[in-house]
């Protein structure tokens, strides 16, 4: 990916024979469509290396779901349908709003850009607070996996109301000890889902920085575009765990 | 992308984008949905064949895979491949050694 360096490059190259350089072209590449095919190969390379990153976790999910599946359907029904649809829609329409962004870039609307930026970055930042709250309620609850783990609500559901509401049994002690294999998946999964949110996000800050100072509405929006695959890569990982985390036999 | 050429915009219409968001969630919606009814195993085949499709058009319309280059298209394509290659082997090799033994 090619952003404020494009510059310095640039300007080095002005002298060889190619005299009509757009300013953002660096200078190993031929042309500015080579370069946008040649960053966007290299983009969605990256992008599918994180497909076979997290796949890794959604079969290791799959096989303890196999194996363990009513110690997961008990600690699927902790999880809180709401907050995970509300945090789905705040996500998705962030997705949205990235892509506008990409499409102002391009016609050189420099606030609607900006607008459409601050507007993703503040959906992000939605989306964490509430995945704070539903992480902090399972800290309270001991779910959060290790010494302090509690099986209270998997061996005793009726102690616990959110168990009452989904109308759980009791569990065993040794099927109940494998929610804890749920919930450690759980907090692997939406962990490293936050985790690229996050960066992402700081990677936001920097872009909202630049496109004020007008980097991205002179022509070269390529920067503001690959980020988006990267922010939509991000959503697309929430499809997935969405369901198989919180939906697990909620009939 | 040029900035003398401005037909060359690599960019979907937000009308697209708004298709895709008006059907991501009616995805949604429908995931919800089909979780409340009694499907037995089919649940998470419902579920995922949802996703899977939502997936698609985020990677076709939004992140423009569909306009993309041939060999954007075929990397992905080879990516899945061999992703379902190394899944179907993890999942031979449990079923394989340790069915029933949990």
């Amino acid at each position: 990916m090619s952003d404020s360096t494009a510059v310095e490059h640039g300007a080095e190259a002005g002298g060889h024979a190619h005299s009509e350089h757009p300013h953002y072209l660096l200078h190993h590449f031929e042309s500015v469509e080579q370069q946008a095919d040649a960053s966007g190969f290299a983009m969605w390379l990256f992008l599918l290396t994180e497909v076979m990153f997290f796949s890794g976790l959604f079969v290791v999910y799959m096989i303890y779901r196999n194996w363990y599946y009513p110690a997961f359907v008990a600690g699927s029904h902790q999880l809180s349908v709401l907050l995970g649809g509300v945090n789905s829609v705040i996500l998705i329409t962030s997705s949205l709003t990235m892509a506008l962004a990409v499409w102002f870039a391009e016609r050189r609307k420099k606030n609607a850009l900006l607008a459409c930026l601050v507007t993703t970055l503040l959906l992000g930042i939605v989306f964490l607070g509430i995945k704070g709250l539903e992480y902090k309620e399972k800290f309270e609850k001991h779910h959060f996996p290790g010494a302090t783990f509690s099986l209270e609500s998997f061996v005793n559901p009726a102690s616990d109301p959110v168990a009452v509401a989904a109308g759980d049994k009791p569990l065993p002690v040794d099927t109940a000890q494998r929610t804890e294999l749920f919930f450690a998946l759980y907090f692997a999964m939406t962990g490293m889902h936050a985790l690229h949110m996050i960066i992402g996000m700081g990677l936001l800050v920097f872009i909202i920085y630049r496109a004020r100072q007008g980097a991205y509405t002179t022509g070269h929006t390529q920067f503001v575009e690959y980020f988006g695959y990267y922010w939509h890569f991000v959503d697309i990982i929430w499809i997935f765990l969405f369901p198989l985390l919180y939906l697990i036999n909620r009939h | 992308m040029s900035e003398h050429n401005e037909s060359v915009h690599s960019t979907s219409s937000p009308l697209a984008y708004f298709g895709v968001y008006v059907a991501l969630l009616v995805g949604l919606g429908l995931t919800i949905l089909a979780s409340r009814i009694n499907l037995g195993n089919f649940n998470v085949v419902v579920v995922l064949a949802i996703a899977f499709v939502q997936a698609t058009l985020v990677a076709l319309y939004s992140m423009h895979l569909g306009r993309g280059s041939v060999l954007n298209k075929l990397s992905v394509g080879a990516c899945i491949f061999v992703l379902l290659i190394l899944v179907g082997m993890v999942l031979l090799e449990t079923v394989s050694r340790a069915w029933g033994s949990w």
